[in-house]
């Protein structure tokens, strides 16, 4: 090139940027579609009526299923928010992205991939209630074109002075401030009187809401509480306001604990005659929770909720015409368990309840249900959302084009992890963790490093297909499938720890 | 009338007011923030507890530079004709006194204590609960406030022991006011 022609194409370059934001005001650049993933936080697949639940939690999703793909058989990454959620946003297992501690973040590696990086030609938006979340969008915000705070779909809170004073420790500053002033919350709190001063300015603020949920608001216990109606709201109008295809990534909190329904749903499944099953204590249970019953009561009518909202939303964007025009994912991050002494789940455990979380697409043009049943990992989400958005798929990305839109055969071969090291350090070696391995029918347990099992390993085998309760451990049963996927699990951790010696 | 008297607090006697408000705001943060440090080294790493546990102290210290200047203003209403020594053994126990009930009122959930049976009773057959209530705890209340006044103002002996245990109670703040310090550190570290 001379420097002529230098001087032409330096020439066109401001028309290049004047065209791209013609296009991008007047919604002209392209063919691509709307992508918004809500995930609801702690929503077990375990619990929906839609996945054979025998209470009717989701009777609006169900309605709208009639026209989504519907995975019965979708496996969380992990069993809590980090993790969880750092592989539904990079594509990859807990032991590749490293985001393993709570709040923690992504391995350098993986800061600039991420599915915010793969639709680069949408309007991206991230929102979360959940503080954790926010802290992985702090880490990717370069490639987020809208970030919208935590505290502007929350109700008002002293909170907001806490965020905006400590930016760099919201979490545990926060956490100090609810402890602090947060009386109304547990009844007692670090501050002796000011706290029943601020408390009652909020309480004032949000007792026009009291009657609607009688059980309090709605909170991630850091703010003053939040309706997800605001919240589902907020997402419908701003899908409607933006010019241009969006890709917007929604964390709402419910139906995590506390539990708190609105009064529309409170009580229906009380006494409805619905019965557990009865599993043995765990050994990682901690104490063997006796409201374990009470509280899947309140979790199950808390789902209700989640479910008219989410309920609404869509037929809001079909009231507008814009379901013709967005592919909607409903999922979560991982799933909550009530039973084997753990209500929630904070647990080292791996069960079903756990994992398995529900996952809808829902595509403009569908008429009719397709329901899949093969094992299918919240890795391959991304790769996926790039494929039907035309984007080309990652190169570093762990998971698989889900089916209908491959039709390969994936269901034998397929090896679906789900990874919780608690303790470990974006560049620890994993020395104490549980890993879950889902192969066709079987899913295999490992545990290692936990006192409870006197540092040794634990190592426990269950059909998941015929037997999805886990009631019967198949580890002495079926031998070589038992040492097959052992080897496959720990030859993944040799090479894993080999990337991240640590100090070791 | 001795120069003195003619003021309400010294400078001195305003640093021992302080010392003395800072006091039950500081033990219960730190009761309570080591009662949470557990959870939260569970829910994240120790680290972070340390955080919680700074924030809590300084959230404590700033309460009571709130709150320094409403003692003072209280100690006010006390005629100055009773002493500087009563005065300031008034301010300091009246204020200690309202922590404790201030304290009793989380400790009641804290503990999960209950309300006796028969009154709960009485106060459910009862026309005006609400009424009932506030008399109870006024009851208690009041007593609790007018005795120690009463007493001070009564008795030099009882006054100068008063004085004496909130001088050694501003002697523990001292080392509170040294963990403040740490705890403000801690959080700038964590800041920047």
């Amino acid at each position: 090139m001379n420097r002529r022609d230098f001087l032409k194409l330096a020439g066109m370059l401001p028309l290049g940027w004047f065209s791209s934001k013609v296009y991008n005001t007047f919604g002209l650049q392209s063919d691509k579609k709307n992508v918004i993933v809500v995930v609801f936080d702690a929503l077990s697949a375990y619990n929906i009526s839609l996945h054979g639940y025998a209470r009717n939690t989701t009777p609006n999703i169900a309605r709208l299923a009639e026209r989504a793909t519907i995975y019965h058989n979708h496996y969380a990454s992990s069993n809590f928010t980090t993790p969880g959620t750092a592989s539904l946003l990079t594509g990859t297992v807990p032991w590749t992205h490293r985001a393993l501690k709570p709040n923690g973040i992504v391995s350098p590696d993986y800061a600039d991939r991420n599915i915010f990086t793969v639709f680069k030609d949408h309007h991206r938006i991230a929102y979360s209630h959940n503080e954790w979340v926010n802290t992985l969008f702090d880490q990717f915000k370069d490639y987020i074109d809208e970030w919208i705070p935590r505290e502007q779909l929350t109700l008002f809170s002293s909170d907001r002075l806490v965020q905006k004073l400590f930016p760099n420790d919201r979490d545990i500053a926060s956490v100090s401030w609810v402890r602090n002033i947060k009386v109304q919350q547990e009844g007692y709190a670090y501050s002796l009187f000011l706290s029943r001063l601020i408390s009652a300015l909020e309480e004032r603020y949000s007792s026009e809401y009291e009657s609607q949920f009688p059980r309090g608001l709605p909170t991630a216990r850091a703010d003053g509480g939040f309706l997800l109606e605001h919240a589902i709201d907020w997402v419908v109008d701003r899908i409607h306001s933006t010019p241009g295809p969006v890709f917007g990534y929604f964390h709402f909190l419910p139906p995590h604990d506390p539990y708190r329904t609105h009064s529309e749903f409170l009580g229906l499944f009380r006494n409805d005659g619905y019965k557990s099953v009865d599993k043995p204590a765990d050994v990682f249970a901690k104490d063997r929770d006796k409201n374990a019953d009470l509280l899947r009561q309140y979790y199950d009518e808390f789902i209700l909720y989640v479910d008219r909202e989410f309920g609404r939303m869509v037929d809001m964007l079909e009231s507008i015409g814009e379901s013709e025009n967005t592919i909607l994912v409903l999922t979560s991050d991982h799933g909550e368990m009530f039973e084997r002494g753990t209500a929630g789940h904070v647990t080292d455990s791996l069960y079903e309840p756990l994992l398995r979380i529900p996952l809808l697409i829902f595509e403009p043009g569908a008429t009719e249900q397709r329901n899949i049943h093969e094992p299918t990992s919240a890795v391959d989400l991304l790769p996926t959302l790039a494929h039907l958005s035309g984007y080309p798929r990652p190169q570093w990305d762990e998971g698989i084009l889900l089916p209908p839109y491959q039709q390969a055969d994936i269901s034998a071969n397929r090896s679906i992890y789900a990874v919780r090291s608690y303790n470990a350090e974006v560049t620890d070696p994993l020395l104490q963790a549980s890993i879950a391995i889902v192969k066709g029918h079987y899913k295999l347990h490992y545990y290692f490093g936990y006192s409870e099992i006197n540092g040794g390993e634990l190592v426990k085998l269950f059909d998941v297909k015929n037997d999805p309760e886990e009631m019967n451990d198949l580890s002495q049963l079926e031998e070589d499938i038992t040492r097959e996927l052992l080897e496959e699990v720990k030859a993944k951790i040799k090479e894993v720890n080999a990337s991240y010696p640590g100090n070791a | 009338m001795p120069r003195e008297e003619k003021k309400y607090y010294s400078k001195q006697d305003s640093w021992f007011l302080f010392l003395v408000c800072a006091f039950p705001l500081h033990l219960w943060a730190l009761l309570l923030s080591f009662r949470d440090i557990s959870w939260v080294a569970e829910r994240t790493n120790f680290w972070d507890a340390i955080g919680v546990v700074s924030y809590g102290l300084i959230f404590a210290f700033l309460e009571s530079l709130f709150l320094f200047p409403l003692a003072l203003l209280g100690g006010m209403l006390i005629p100055l004709r009773w002493g500087r020594n009563k005065r300031l053994a008034i301010t300091g126990t009246l204020f200690i006194v309202l922590a404790i009930w201030a304290m009793t009122s989380q400790l009641y959930t804290l503990q999960n204590w209950n309300i006796p049976g028969a009154i709960s009773v009485f106060l459910a057959s009862s026309a005006h609960p609400l009424r009932y209530i506030y008399a109870i705890t006024l009851a208690f209340v009041v007593p609790s406030v007018v005795l120690p006044i009463l007493m001070i103002y009564k008795s030099e002996r009882i006054s100068s022991i008063m004085l004496d245990l909130i001088d050694r109670i501003s002697l523990l703040t001292l080392f509170y006011l040294l963990l403040d310090l740490a705890a403000l550190i801690t959080i700038l570290a964590r800041n920047i």
